[in-house]
Order: structure tokens, then C-alpha cells, then sequence
């Protein structure tokens, strides 16, 4: 029996800038900057409100609806929820328009791999963007369970990206280091 | 004069009192509402994102059969048409039948996630056990890239149970008037 294929492109969103290693650095370095100007809770706030979107995506998949399912049934989401109502934390944190993290982790990984970094960080620094009014996503009630699968969810593509980056110079498990041999370079496109 | 006291049980005074409480919501309204605002318009302000779109082909559809206690295998093939490196992890959604049956399967990806440089293509391998108890049926559902902004990919999944001389036959859904019959039959449960 054939396995079935499909074929998928990924493509610059029409309405961001483009992928490149200039407007990545210009994303990291805008959101550095942002950050002198608001305060510690506004950065926390805003911040739980990312995580429960990406919790309340998740939710939507197979494995993160059995996840979710398993928070709300546990002992811990009673007494999340509880934690939750009684220091009114849904309450504050749902008022933060939530933002992208997943695309900030990636594109903070993309500028790792780069081979134009060195060139882009000595142009002139490109003023970033700003998201736009229209662009805003509503905040959206943010509750417990949402904010600890979006945790697995977020968690979870760290590791997957951090082994994929490693990846190509990781040396095997278990390999016996013997003094005087010099092991063999690993070689990959992303070494230098 | 207006006399406002402490005890919940007094009755309130009069006209004042309830003027004095509507000033009051009014005014919690109009703050949380500023705030509301505030952090919209600091939202707007932000820096912007770039983001990565997934664009399925025109007849993108993934179709595969299987019987139950076996799996299928879904090959996705992705494309990085953009100017930097990007990770791709896919996730499946809930499969759901005609009948209402709805399938979480449990998805085994090869590899889990994927590191595609500019210009370059990915081939990932995603099987799909086929539970035992799985009910007959034509099973719809999406596969996705985790946390890419819009598009998926459709997968149906037409499920038949084997039956003894090997051909491939519909079973029904199990029914709730099941353990009913059994009752009928003075079965017992362990």
C-alpha cells in the first residue's frame, strides 16, 4: 500500500515583515527596547496571556486535548483553579493582548543559524514595525489550564528545537573519550 | 446629612446611597475599560512579528484506509520557500466520523520536527495507530505545522474491521443498549 503524500509550503505571511535576518534582529532588538518602557508586571502579565493562547491553541490538537483533558480531571487544576479565582490571576492577566511566541522562538533560532548575522548587525539598525491596531489579537480570558498547557506546548519546541540544532555535531550516547585521539570534526551544513 | 455605616444589614440611605453606588460602578467600568484600551493600544505599539504562513498544495488532501489493531502512514513533504531557517513540528487534530465518533490518535512523527534551511524540503512520516475499539468509519481531521498562522493539511481516514476469512468489513459502532442485551442475557460485568 502507497503512503499518501502532500506537499506544503512555507511562505512569508502577507501581513509581517518578511523573514530575513535583518527584520529578525530588528524584532529581537525592538522587543529588547520594549522592554525598559513597561513594567516588570506588565512583562509577566503579558506573558501569561501569550502562553494560555498558545495553551488555547494547543488544546485543539489530538495530543494537547488529551493534555488538557487530564489538567481539568487532576487534582492540580482544581487547585490551579482555585489558586486562580482566589489571587484573581485570570482576572488580571486576560486584560494583555497576547503575542506570537512560537514565531519568536523560531526566528530567534533562525538568527542563530544565519550566515549573513555578521552583515546584518553592521547595516544601520532597521526600525521595527509595529504590530498595527488591526493586527492586535483580542485578549481573551486566560485560565489555568490554558497557561499550563501553552507551558507544554512552548517547553516542548524548545526541546525539539534545541535538538534539532544540535543535531548534526551531537556524538552518539555512551562514546568513550580515550586521551591522546583526537575525535573526527563532525561535519554538517551548519558548521562552520 | 447622609449617614453611611458599616453593617451590610443596615438598610441603605435613600437615594444618596444608591447615587453614590452607581458613581462607584461607574467608575470601576470606566477604569477597567481605559485600562481594556491601554493595553490594546500598547498591543498595537508592539513591535511586529515576522511570521511564517503554511500553504498546502491545491489538492493537498491525505487519504489513507486501514484496518483496526493496524496503522497508516501520512507523508508530509514541506517546503521552505522563505529567507531563513525554520522548524516544523507536525501535530494532528482530532479525527471525527460521520457517526460522531471522535479519534485522538496517537501520533508517532519521523522525525518529531524538522529543520528546514532556505529553499530546503522536508519529508516527514507520521503514523497513525488504529486502536482496537476504533468504530468503523470515514474519520476527518486536519494535520498541522505547530503554531504556524493559518493553513492545515485534510486527512481522512476510512477505518473497516477485518473479519475472519480476512476480507475487510464495516463494523457498526458500538451501541449504549449493549450492556442492556447483556443484562438480558444474565451476563455479568467482572
Amino acid at each position: 500500500m502507497s503512503t499518501p503524500v502532500a506537499r506544503v509550503r512555507l511562505v512569508d505571511a502577507a501581513d509581517a515583515p518578511a523573514r530575513t535576518t535583518v527584520t529578525m534582529v530588528a524584532s529581537v532588538a525592538a522587543r529588547l527596547g520594549v522592554l525598559p518602557l513597561i513594567s516588570g508586571a506588565d512583562a509577566v502579565g503579558a506573558l501569561t496571556a501569550s502562553l494560555a493562547a498558545l495553551g488555547r491553541d494547543a488544546a485543539r490538537t489530538a495530543d494537547g486535548a488529551r493534555m488538557r483533558q487530564a489538567i481539568d480531571a487532576g487534582r492540580a487544576g482544581g487547585n490551579g483553579n482555585l489558586l486562580w479565582s482566589t489571587l484573581r490571576i485570570g482576572e488580571w492577566s486576560s486584560v494583555f493582548p497576547p503575542s506570537p511566541i512560537l514565531d519568536h522562538l523560531r526566528n530567534d533560532l533562525a538568527v542563530l543559524l544565519a550566515d549573513d548575522l555578521e552583515a546584518a548587525l553592521e547595516l544601520p539598525p532597521v526600525p521595527g514595525e509595529a504590530t498595527g491596531a488591526s493586527h492586535v489579537r483580542e485578549p481573551e480570558p486566560v485560565t489555568f489550564a490554558d497557561l499550563v498547557l501553552g507551558l507544554w506546548a512552548f517547553s516542548t519546541e524548545v526541546v525539539r528545537a534545541v535538538e534539532v540544532l544540535a543535531a548534526p555535531a551531537l556524538p552518539p550516547a555512551g562514546v568513550v573519550a580515550v586521551s591522546g585521539a583526537t575525535p573526527a570534526s563532525p561535519e554538517g551544513s551548519l558548521l562552520r | 446629612m447622609v449617614r453611611l455605616g458599616n453593617d451590610p444589614n443596615q438598610e441603605s440611605g435613600g437615594p444618596f446611597a444608591d447615587l453614590l453606588r452607581l458613581q462607584g460602578d461607574f467608575h470601576t467600568r470606566l477604569t477597567t475599560e481605559t485600562l481594556r484600551y491601554l493595553r490594546l493600544l500598547q498591543g498595537a505599539f508592539a513591535p511586529a512579528t515576522p511570521g511564517t504562513v503554511m500553504m498546502p498544495d491545491a489538492a493537498g488532501e491525505l487519504q489513507a484506509s486501514g484496518v483496526v489493531g493496524s496503522s497508516v502512514q501520512l507523508r508530509l513533504e514541506i517546503e521552505n520557500r522563505q529567507r531563513a531557517h525554520c522548524v516544523a513540528t507536525p501535530v494532528m487534530s482530532p479525527l471525527v466520523a460521520s457517526s460522531g465518533a471522535t479519534w485522538f490518535p496517537a501520533t508517532e512523527a519521523s522525525p518529531p520536527s524538522a529543520l528546514l534551511p532556505p529553499g530546503g524540503v522536508a519529508t516527514l512520516l507520521i503514523v497513525l495507530p488504529l486502536p482496537d475499539d476504533l468504530p468503523a468509519g470515514t474519520y476527518r481531521g486536519v494535520l498541522l505545522l505547530q503554531g504556524f498562522r493559518n493553513g492545515g493539511t485534510s486527512v481522512v481516514v476510512t477505518v473497516s474491521t477485518a473479519s475472519v476469512n480476512g476480507n475487510a468489513k464495516p463494523r457498526r459502532p458500538a451501541s449504549r443498549s449493549a450492556p442492556a442485551k447483556r443484562r438480558r442475557r444474565g451476563g455479568r460485568r467482572r
